[in-house]
Parts: C-alpha cells; sequence; structure tokens
C-alpha cells in the first residue's frame, strides 16, 4: 500500500490530468444536463431538420452542433446521451465487478468441484457466441437502461472471474493469510478482511478499462437492433440513427462517434494511470 | 410475389455497418478523367456488369423459394410462363399465348425452339414435370398453387391448367414459376442442381463463391432477344455505406436499395445517379385493441380516427423520407387494381383529432405501447415513428415507443403479445388488392388484428369475381368503409430507389424485381 | 504431456456440449423458423403446418434435442433451413477467408504493434513515444464501425489504391486486415512497450550492455525472449477471439466471414445452422486457449509442470 502511494506521488503524469479532466468534464456535463443543455433532448421540430451547425453570425441557427433529421438539438442529445451513456456503462461494469469478484473469490479460496463447474462455466461463456445470448435476453426484458447494463455485465463478468481468482489463489499461499489462520479467524473472515480488500486495486483497474470498452459496446448492441428504445438519446442510438443521414448531415455522426471516442480515451488514460500505480505488470 | 427477406433482415448486416465514411464517400466523388479502377473480379475489368446487392442467394432452386431474396439471380437463369414488362403489363414469356378458356380453365400455347442451357428442348411434358416437382416439394409457394387443380397436356406444345375455382389472378400467380430442365435435374438431383444450375434464362450460370459474389455469362442461344451486358456479377456487399462507396468509386454498376437521403449526394457525382418509381410496398401502423399491452381505448373508433388526423403524415413524407413515398388514404397503393381515387388521405387536424378524443370521453388522451421493427425493410422507420410518437404527444396521447429486433417482433405478432399500435409493412407483386386485403384485413387470417365479418364477405366474394367491374366496386366499397372505421393508421406506399452508374439504362420496376436482361450500358 | 492433452480433449468435449445445448435451448426460445421462412403475404396455415412438421419442429421439445444430440455424435448438424443444404460444408466454406483475416489482422498487429512498443520504450518519453502512445490509446478508443468506413473513404473513394470491399485479391484483404488488426495492434504496442521497460531496468540487461553487447542484440536476445509470454498471451486470446469471427469487420468489407454467417443464421432462426456454427466457433476458441496454454511450455519450461 504504502508502495503504491509512493507511485500516486511520482506518477502525477500530464497524462494522468488530462484523464482525470476528461473524466470529470462528462460526469459533470451528465450531471447538470437539464441547466447546461440548451433545449430539451426530444423537442422536435420537423420542419427545422438537418440544419448545420453554426457559429454565431448573421446565420445563427440556435443549434450549437446542428440538429437531427427531427430537428432536435444534436448539443443537448449528446449531453443528455452522456448521461445514458455513462450510467448504462458504470452499471455495467458495476454489476459485473461484483458478480465476478464475488464468484472468481469464492471459487479461488474454497476450489473444489464449486472452482471446477465455475471454470467450465466460464469456457463456455468464452466460446458462446454473445449476441446469441444478449438476443435471447433482450427478448424476455423490456430495453431499458438497467436492462443493457445487465446484457453487458453479462459479457463482462467472465474477465474478473478469471482474474480475481488467480489472485485469490496466490493470496491464499501469502503469510499474512497463513497468520490469519494460526490465529483461528474463520474462513469468512479471512475472505473478507484479508483477500478481498487486497482484490481491490486490480479491481479498479479492470474496471476503468472496462467502462470504456463498455461505452462502446453499448454503440454497439444500438447498431445491431438490441439497444435502447430509438427516442432514448444514448450515444450509440445517436450514431446508429445519424448512419442513415450520413451524406447529408455529418454532424449527426460526427460529434457523437468524438464524444465516444474522447469519453473512451479520457477513462483509459486514468485506467493507465492507476494501473502504473497499482500494479505496472497487470495485463488485460 | 415479392417480399424481400433480405432487406427485411437486413439488421444483421446492415445495421451493424458503418458511419461517417460514406457521408464523404459520397460527396467527394470520383474525379471523372481517372481511369477506374480495376480491382474487383476477373469481369468487372474486363468491362462486366456488376450488381451490388445485400444479402446472400440462398434458394438456387427456384422451386423451394417462398421469399423472392434470389429472384434476381432466378430472372437470370430461369424463365417463367409469364412475366411482367418493365411497365408492369403481364406477358407471355415461355407461354407464347395464353387464355382463359372456361370458369376454372386457362390454355396455354407453349413457345417453340426454346432450349435449356444444356441443349434440353422444352416441351409441354417438362411443364408437366415442373409442376409436378414444384407441387411435390413441401416447401412450395402455396399462393401459386392454392387454386390449381392439375394440368392437362394436348400436344407438345399446348396444355391446359385447372384450378380448383374459377381464379381471376392465375396469370400472376404464375410470374414467378420458373421453369427447370426435367432431363438435367432428374441426372443431377436437387444438390447437384444448386451447385450447377441450368434454365432458359438469358444467362447461365459460370461460378459462385459463398456470401460473397455470382458469374454468369450471357447464354447464346436464347430463344429470344440476347441480353445487351455480356458479363454479369452479383455482390453481395451487406452494408448500406459500402455500397455506397462502392459505387462512388466506380466498382459497381447498379445498387438497390438506395436510402431517400442519398439521393441528392448520389446525383451530385459526375459518375452517378438516382432512379426511382413508385412502389407497391406500404407502410402502415397496425391498431389491436385486444392487445396483452393495453389499448382498449382503440376499440372506440373515434379514437382510431383521432390518430389518423393527429398525424401528419405529408410532414413525414416530404421531410423525413426526402418526398420519395407517396401518400396512400388507406392501405391501397397507387398502383393497385381498383384503386378509389375519390378518397382522400385523412388531413392533418390536430383540432379535429381533440374534438374526436373528447367525444370518446378522453379529454385528456391516453397512454399506449408502440413496437417497431429496429432497422426494418422501409427506410428511416425508426423517424418517421418518433415524428408520429411527436405529433401524438401534441393531442394527448402518450405513445411509448419500442424498437423490436425483426425475429422477436414476429415472434410476438404470432404469439399475439404484439404492442396495440405496431408498424409494419406489406406488399406484393400481384398488383392486385386480394393478398392485401387477404393477408391484413380478413380476420381469419393471423395477420389480422382488426376486422369485421363484413369485410370478410365483401373479400370472400371479390376473391372469385370474374367480372372485372364487379370486383372493383366490392374493393371501392371496402376501401371507403375501411377508411371510416381505421383498423390502421394509414401512411404511404415507399418509392423503389436504385443508384446506378449514369451510363447504365435500367427502368425502376414497381414489384421491386431487378431484370438484369433488360439492363443496357450506353 | 499426453496427460494434458488428454484433460483438455475431455474439456473440449465438455465444452462443446454444453455450449451446443445452451445454442439448442436459447435458439427455440426466441423465436419461431417457420414465421421467418414464409413471407406473411403469401402464407397459408396449412404451410405453416407442413413447413412445421417437414423441419421436424412439431416434435416435443426433449425430442427434438435427443436427435440433435444424436447426430452431433455422428458429426452431423444436420441440414440449414434457409439454404437446405448440410450445415457442415456451409460452414467449413467460410473458415479459409476466416482465418485469412484473422491471420492477416494478427500479422498486422505483431508487425506494426511489437516495433512500435520497442521503439517508443528504447526513446522513452521521446515525441516518437509519445506519437506512439497517442496512436496506440486511439487505437483502442475508436471503435471499428469507425475506422473501417473511413479507411475506405480514403483508400478506396477519394485516392483509388485499393478496393472497397469483397474478397479474391490481396488488395482487398488490406482494409480488413488493418481495421481488425488495429486493436491488438495498440494493445500489443502498450504491453510491449511496458515489458520493455521493466526489462531493460533490470541487471542482466545493463550487464549485457556494459559488455558491450550491440544493442540491437540485447533487445531480441533478453528483453523480447523475456515479454514473449505476455505476446503469445495476448495474441493468442486475439486468435481465439477473431477465429470465431469479426461480425462487423465482415460486414463492413462485405468479407464472406464465419461472423455473417452466425448473425445470419441467427436472425433468420435458422436452428441447425447457428448451432452448427456455434459449435465451430467453440471449437476455435478452444483450441486457440490450448494452443496458447502449449506454447507456453516451450518458451518457459517451468510452466510445464502445471
Amino acid at each position: 500500500m504504502r508502495r503504491a502511494a509512493h507511485r500516486f506521488g511520482r506518477r502525477v503524469t500530464l497524462r494522468a490530468v488530462l484523464g482525470l479532466a476528461l473524466v470529470t468534464a462528462f460526469v459533470t456535463a451528465a450531471a447538470s444536463a437539464p441547466w447546461l443543455a440548451p433545449r430539451a433532448p426530444d423537442a422536435q421540430d420537423i420542419t427545422q431538420r438537418l440544419t448545420p451547425p453554426r457559429y454565431g453570425g448573421a446565420e445563427a441557427s440556435g443549434f450549437v452542433l446542428g440538429s437531427d433529421q427531427l430537428g432536435r438539438d444534436v448539443l443537448s442529445r449528446i449531453i443528455y446521451g452522456a448521461r445514458i451513456s455513462l450510467s448504462v456503462s458504470a452499471l455495467a461494469t458495476f454489476g459485473a465487478a461484483i458478480a465476478g469478484t464475488t464468484l472468481g473469490a469464492l471459487s479461488g479460496f474454497y476450489g473444489g468441484v464449486a472452482d471446477q463447474v465455475l471454470m467450465r462455466v466460464v469456457d463456455v461463456q468464452m466460446a458462446f457466441p454473445y449476441l446469441l445470448l444478449a438476443i435471447a435476453f433482450m427478448l424476455v426484458v423490456p430495453p431499458s437502461i438497467p436492462n443493457i447494463a445487465v446484457v453487458l455485465a453479462i459479457s463482462g463478468w467472465v474477465l474478473y472471474a478469471r482474474i480475481v481468482r488467480i489472485n485469490t489463489v496466490a493470496l491464499r499461499e501469502r503469510e499474512f493469510v497463513a497468520a490469519a489462520y494460526a490465529i483461528g479467524a474463520p474462513n469468512g473472515r479471512i475472505l473478507a478482511g484479508h483477500i478481498v480488500p487486497n482484490l481491490v486495486p486490480t479491481i479498479t483497474v479492470l474496471a476503468t478499462t472496462q467502462i470504456a470498452q463498455f461505452i462502446v459496446a453499448e454503440a454497439a448492441l444500438s447498431f445491431l437492433g438490441l439497444g435502447l428504445p430509438p427516442s432514448v438519446p444514448s450515444w450509440g442510438n445517436l450514431m446508429n440513427e445519424g448512419r442513415q443521414y450520413l451524406d447529408s448531415a455529418w454532424w449527426l455522426e460526427v460529434f457523437p462517434g468524438c464524444a465516444i471516442i474522447v469519453a473512451t480515451a479520457g477513462v483509459g488514460l486514468l485506467g493507465d494511470w492507476l494501473r502504473d500505480i497499482v500494479d505496472p505488470h497487470l495485463h488485460l | 410475389m415479392k417480399i424481400r427477406r433480405r432487406e427485411l433482415l437486413r439488421w444483421s448486416a446492415g445495421a451493424l455497418g458503418a458511419t461517417f465514411g460514406a457521408r464523404m464517400a459520397c460527396a467527394a466523388g470520383v474525379p471523372s478523367g481517372r481511369p477506374q479502377a480495376a480491382y474487383a473480379m476477373g469481369p468487372r475489368a474486363t468491362g462486366g456488369f456488376v450488381y451490388a446487392q445485400s444479402s446472400e442467394f440462398h434458394e438456387i432452386n427456384p422451386h423451394r423459394e417462398l421469399w423472392s431474396d434470389d429472384s434476381s439471380l432466378h430472372f437470370c437463369l430461369f424463365d417463367s410462363l409469364i412475366e411482367r414488362a418493365d411497365n408492369m403489363q403481364l406477358i407471355p414469356v415461355l407461354a407464347e399465348s395464353y387464355q382463359n378458356t372456361g370458369p376454372r380453365e386457362w390454355s396455354f400455347k407453349l413457345r417453340r425452339g426454346v432450349k435449356f442451357h444444356d441443349g434440353e428442348p422444352l416441351t409441354a411434358e417438362t411443364i408437366r414435370w415442373n409442376i409436378q416437382d414444384a407441387v411435390r416439394t413441401d416447401i412450395k409457394r402455396d399462393v401459386t398453387w392454392q387454386a390449381f387443380d392439375h394440368i392437362e397436356v394436348v400436344d407438345d406444345y399446348t396444355f391446359k391448367f385447372v384450378t380448383k375455382n374459377p381464379d381471376p389472378v392465375l396469370p400472376q400467380r404464375l410470374v414467378r414459376f420458373f421453369i427447370l430442365p426435367q432431363k438435367y435435374y432428374s441426372r443431377v438431383g436437387e444438390q447437384g442442381f444448386i451447385a450447377q444450375p441450368v434454365g432458359t434464362g438469358p444467362y447461365r450460370f459460370i461460378e459462385r463463391a459463398p456470401d460473397s459474389y455470382v458469374k454468369l455469362q450471357a447464354f447464346d442461344d436464347y430463344w429470344g432477344q440476347n441480353a445487351s451486358l455480356r458479363d454479369v456479377v452479383f455482390r453481395i456487399v451487406p452494408d448500406p455505406a459500402t455500397r455506397l462507396s462502392a459505387l462512388a468509386a466506380g466498382e459497381v454498376d447498379l445498387i438497390t436499395p438506395l436510402p431517400p437521403d442519398q439521393v441528392k449526394n448520389v446525383n451530385a457525382n459526375a459518375l452517378t445517379k438516382a432512379v426511382w418509381v413508385s412502389s407497391d410496398r406500404i407502410a402502415y401502423c397496425q391498431f389491436w385493441p385486444e392487445s396483452p399491452q393495453g389499448g382498449r381505448e382503440l376499440r372506440d373508433k373515434r379514437v382510431r380516427q383521432a390518430i389518423n388526423y393527429a398525424v401528419n403524415v405529408d410532414n413525414v413524407v416530404k421531410y423525413v423520407l426526402n418526398g420519395l413515398s407517396t401518400r396512400i388514404p388507406t392501405i391501397f397503393p397507387k398502383t393497385t387494381f381498383a384503386y378509389d381515387t375519390s378518397l382522400k388521405p385523412y388531413p392533418y387536424n390536430p383540432d379535429k383529432a381533440r374534438a374526436l378524443l373528447r367525444e370518446a370521453g378522453l379529454p385528456n388522451g391516453f397512454s399506449v405501447n408502440m413496437e417497431v421493427p429496429a432497422n426494418f425493410i422501409l427506410p428511416a422507420t425508426n423517424e418517421v415513428c418518433q415524428a408520429m410518437v411527436g405529433d401524438l404527444a401534441k393531442v394527448g396521447i402518450k405513445v411509448s415507443l419500442k424498437a423490436v429486433e425483426l425475429g422477436t417482433m414476429v415472434k410476438l405478432r404470432d404469439s399475439k403479445q404484439i404492442a396495440p399500435i405496431y408498424f409494419w409493412s406489406w406488399g406484393t407483386d400481384f398488383l392486385d388488392p386480394e393478398p392485401f386485403v387477404r393477408g391484413i384485413l380478413y380476420t381469419k387470417s393471423p395477420y389480422t388484428f382488426y376486422g369485421k365479418p363484413e369485410w370478410d364477405q365483401m373479400i370472400d366474394a371479390a376473391a372469385t369475381q370474374l367480372n372485372t367491374a364487379q370486383r372493383a366496386a366490392t374493393y371501392k366499397k371496402l376501401q371507403a368503409e375501411i377508411y371510416d372505421d381505421p383498423p390502421y393508421i394509414f401512411l404511404y406506399a415507399i418509392d423503389n430507389v436504385y443508384g446506378i452508374r449514369r451510363n447504365i439504362q435500367v427502368t425502376p420496376r414497381t414489384d421491386e424485381r431487378v431484370i438484369v436482361a433488360h439492363i443496357r450500358r450506353t | 504431456m499426453v496427460p494434458l492433452i488428454v484433460r483438455r480433449c475431455w474439456g473440449l468435449v465438455l465444452v462443446l456440449l454444453s455450449v451446443s445445448s445452451v445454442a439448442f435451448v436459447v435458439l427455440r426460445f426466441t423465436g419461431d423458423p417457420v414465421q421467418m421462412m414464409l413471407p406473411p403475404e403469401e402464407t397459408t396455415p396449412e404451410q405453416v403446418t407442413r413447413l412445421r412438421h417437414l423441419l421436424g419442429l412439431d416434435k416435443p421439445v426433449w425430442i427434438q434435442y435427443a436427435d440433435f444430440l444424436k447426430n452431433l455424435a455422428t458429426g452431423n448438424l444436420g441440414e440449414s433451413y434457409r439454404y437446405g443444404t448440410p450445415v457442415t460444408p456451409l460452414v467449413l466454406a467460410r473458415v479459409p477467408a476466416t482465418l485469412e483475416l484473422a491471420g492477416a489482422a494478427i500479422a498486422v498487429a505483431v508487425a506494426v504493434g511489437i516495433p512500435l512498443g520497442v521503439v517508443s520504450a528504447v526513446r522513452k518519453d521521446s515525441a516518437l513515444d509519445v506519437f506512439v502512445s497517442s496512436v496506440s490509446f486511439l487505437g483502442i478508443a475508436v471503435p471499428v464501425f469507425w475506422l473501417g468506413p473511413v479507411l475506405i473513404l480514403l483508400f478506396a473513394v477519394r485516392v483509388h489504391w485499393l478496393p472497397t470491399s469483397g474478397t479474391g485479391t490481396w488488395q482487398q484483404l488490406v482494409l480488413p486486415a488493418v481495421s481488425l488488426g488495429t486493436y491488438p495492434l495498440a494493445q500489443l504496442a502498450r504491453l510491449v512497450r511496458s515489458d520493455v521497460l521493466d526489462v531493460l531496468s533490470e541487471d542482466f540487461v545493463r550487464t549485457a550492455r556494459s559488455k558491450g553487447l550491440d544493442e540491437r542484440a540485447v533487445l531480441t536476445r533478453h528483453v523480447l525472449r523475456k515479454s514473449a509470454l505476455s505476446i503469445v498471451t495476448l495474441v493468442g486470446l486475439n486468435v481465439g477471439v477473431l477465429m470465431g469471427g469479426a461480425i462487423i469487420t465482415e460486414t463492413i468489407f462485405a468479407w464472406p466471414g464465419i461472423g455473417r454467417l452466425v448473425v445470419q443464421a441467427i436472425s433468420f432462426r435458422d436452428f441447425p445452422l447457428a448451432q452448427g456454427a456455434v459449435v465451430y466457433i467453440a471449437l476455435m476458441t478452444v483450441v486457440a486457449n490450448f494452443l496458447v496454454d502449449l506454447s507456453y511450455g516451450f518458451l518457459d519450461p517451468r510452466v510445464r509442470t502445471t
């Protein structure tokens, strides 16, 4: 821990600051969307559709980043979209981390049949086309934010399960765990008090990487027609709808795309920095 | 008939694809002085004609084909007895002539001197075998054969079709009944035939690479006029943006369908242009007052009328669809038989809608679910639905719109779980109302969600009326009735839009077919 | 070695059996192939009944499952509903193109990613290092459904250097391979960079350098050998994934791979074809993982005992 703290001081780099700034900016924008966005995200005016972006001057149209195919303000939709995309990916990451860590830690700690079964499940899941699972799942549940998060988490928990399991097996052999056994601590307390806290840094690093992946994955689900309802301005939906207006209205595609890339890069930079602090050798 | 499953299901592929690349692809255009890139397969380099379409050919054997996905290929390799010219007139093809010789009897004279690609001659016996084969296979198109009773071969070039009941649309039914070579097929078997198909058509099969391309070459001994384009390649390009790029890059000569929004940019390119024609494929929103998801308010016809008044379909067509669709007053497309020109589409009138809702005891509106297939065959489906949701909100109807994966939506529809309002499309190449009303208005049809016994009687009567004037009168009465008691939000018939190289001459067809033998290069 | 292989084969059988069973159940849950095969515009109820009987879908599900297992045991994956031809050749026909694309993408990633990583580590904090790091960042953040169309636009439409799509010539392989290879390329560059930095600071490298060994020899002999294990892991994981098909890349570049086949099969509810493709993908993933594990043994003898 002290070593990590030492690195923290040493490794505050330009990249880290940039990553933190980007993430803070996006989270702030998402949180203050109603005050920040110039218009309501679903206010339509079909006669004003596909207005190009204008930057003040005589031709100022009021649409800073242009308007979409139904005359809605692209900037407002991107800002509200940050809410949706960031919360979907954060929720999904949280769910995947909790599920994967719990299963991985239990199976690594206790071993035995449960461990064997879990590892087989992981094998099967990794060998199974995710698309089929996603279709099956979206068939039985309505396409809401929590449900999309669950679909993404289904694809994500395996990563934690594998890495947490390996780390737990390694930790179990360490001196401090042996010491805890020696003083007669019960299994549950060893797991909760000694093993899991040591896993937290690794999980945090995994999670930052995964949030970024899920932002892109939400967009991919929209592309597959398995995403949120069309009126919800998630970044994935914005890009998916923009596809049909590629030629006539580039801003429908480019601005949400930039939002995805910048947000992903921001989270990624932050994740890299965390990894350098926690464990430079962790490869994901 | 024609439903393009490849389009209907293109979500799989098209949905995945691309983004702003294609926009610039179109805007960029191709410098006109530049020599054309000759990357594609061999025939492209030698001036072959390349047609990019969205998905793989599945049923090479036309007798197994249920949807019409593969018809562009079938029309090259095979001929049928009767086809439609580009102007939709029915014309005899392998039949030299045909006529209705009795209430249930149609007499055909077969064209003489027709040979299959392997030299096998065509006789009435071949037709008899084809019918036996087509009727024998369990995967067959009932719409062709449900009225058919038996065939009588009179001599080598004369035969008679006998139907079970008087059937005014028998010629339409035969439009996609392609004739296969009896001896060759019997010799190589079905799998052999699929691997190396043989027909009487204007093109013969050269080779095929799965999910990639099919190559054809003009058949020199064709009975009719030889095709103008000698080498033809069908390329499978699933992503619409990539198809556009391929057109702009000069790799392909024809792409279908072209989204309405692309027309301006394709036309802005010095080497490409867009052509279109109005089609017989309609869009509509089905009402289902008995849905398990709610919608009881829709039992009152005033509520359904109010919705039709509240939705600004003209604006949707003008703005969202770039004007490339035709507003229709009911579900009868303008191209169809007995279209009633005196009916005018519901005008946009939100005040009238509010008044009707008040009359129906819903002064504050109501909430209702609506479903639309994600990535549907029709252009801009999601946008159209969102625009309608916005219009309905203005009269107090709060619509919760869901986009549903197509296969899932089909399951919801067939298991009677679908929403009280859902967006769908219907289209047939009969150019006759019978398949429309039989499918989505006849109460015994599994795809009908609102109908009446009186309407059923009218549909049954019209189906067997050989007197054209009587039939037309029945259908006009039906149109007036459904206009008054709307089972749907009446929307529009889409235009078929093609993107082509400017040196290509093609007549876009109302029935959504692409018949390569009719295309020429200038 | 032999017990390991036996154990792995048993594992493989288990995975294949579970994967195909899950696919069997999940598919039957998602929709009705008969309704997908018949155009509603021209379908009669008799046709539905007839087709359902023909496809054996009127039997109880557990009998269908028993039939499926029986056929699977003999290697028979059934006949595709849509194509009307056996599934195995349909799947196998997509394998060469899938492997070609996967191989090319990995080749791009390895050929560019490793040198980039090494160079940026050796010239740490130089302008080049910053550039490489930024590129690898973008490579990870840019979704392939953006990158592919942009490449098509630039290289096929703006300048006619390469074709937009399709397969058959080496030119047609370039853009999809680059699009697909960018993500593993960026991953590799970052991984190699951090590995090399670690190794360069270790004593034996300093010794080697002080002995006056050529810099290049130091890098290849000591440094890359040290990080070979993590490179192989990363490449192996990617090979496993890519051999299962790359749905988005295949779609954008009209590449006839297994990814498109499986998406089409699922969206049409072509049960036998989807099951067959799923079995193939599972097989590829498991085999790739096994090969990675085997190569550990060769790269690092200490691992062989596990």
